[in-house]
């Protein structure tokens, strides 16, 4: 499968985040499959937004940090070039398993140490970049 | 390749849409409720127009239109036409410049935004319905329209 290099950059974080819920082994490895085929271009990717920001920000020396600010006369040739960088298609196709969540996952009782399985709440906006492409839900949809 | 794959070009990107409405669309749709605002102060107002501006510069930032950069079949036509325009018209630098950014601008909208584009497309069908004039209709001046070349 082709991945646009927006794919990977928004999905590789939101990835990240779902990888610290515990899962049942087949969905965990799942995911960590996932984040093992995305980690390499998704640092590539980030890299060159890095230079990017580093070309057209200005250095806080208080804070420490580099930013484009959104005022800046910079900010509309960073959002450009920014932009095409996202719009390219990585070189290499790509292949994966999109990862069947569970509608519930079983937690152990802090208290009393039973088990139970409890619905599977996760924010819309870690799941909005994953939805099409990376992941589904157990019942098919 | 499925329809929204298609659908995203440059315009669609992150950066793009976060550049598009926090620099263009909304500045633009502020600066001109304040600039036609009869209560607003000449410092409100000034301060309006120096946004409007600051969104017009940044309109020519954004990479023109192409039909590789561009993925609907009427974007296409639009680039045409803008194409077809420019080999005709022969205005000032200036003046051309300003279509041409205007154009660009219309075409990108039209490009990235549903909304925008239904009604565009609504105010085509409605003009068609209706009996539109030709070129020239009741301009006698159209002889000395020098900057205008047909080929």
């Amino acid at each position: 499968m082709k991945l646009q290099n927006q794919d990977i950059w928004l999905a590789y974080p939101k990835l990240v985040q779902l990888s610290k819920i515990k899962f049942p082994v087949k969905v965990g490895l799942g995911i960590a499959k996932l984040l093992i085929t995305l980690q390499q271009p998704y640092v590539a990717i980030e890299r060159e937004r890095i230079k990017l920001v580093n070309h057209y920000g200005v250095v806080d020396t208080e804070k420490k940090t580099v930013t484009v600010d959104q005022s800046s006369p910079e900010y509309g040739d960073y959002s450009v070039e920014f932009g095409q960088l996202l719009s390219t298609y990585w070189d290499d196709e790509f292949q994966f398993e999109r990862v069947k969540l569970p509608e519930q996952i079983t937690v152990t009782c802090g208290s009393c140490g039973k088990k139970t399985n409890i619905n599977f709440i996760v924010d819309p906006q870690v799941l909005l970049p994953l939805e099409e492409k990376f992941v589904g839900l157990q019942d098919g949809s | 390749m499925t329809v929204a794959e298609k659908n995203r070009t440059i315009y669609s990107s992150v950066p793009m849409q976060i550049f598009i409405i926090n620099s263009i669309k909304q500045p633009m749709l502020d600066g001109v409720e304040v600039i036609f605002n009869p209560d607003a102060s000449k410092i409100t107002k000034l301060r309006a127009a120096n946004q409007l501006w600051k969104a017009f510069q940044a309109i020519s930032k954004l990479p023109e239109p192409t039909v590789e950069n561009t993925w609907h079949p009427n974007s296409h036509i639009l680039i045409g036409l803008r194409d077809w325009l420019f080999e005709r018209c022969f205005l000032s630098e200036k003046r051309n410049g300003f279509i041409r950014r205007l154009f660009n601008f219309v075409i990108i909208l039209y490009e990235l935004d549903p909304p925008w584009r239904w009604v565009i497309d609504s105010l085509k069908d409605e003009a068609f319905k209706k009996k539109w004039k030709l070129r020239g209709y009741q301009d006698t001046w159209i002889d000395k329209y020098t900057w205008w070349r047909d080929k």
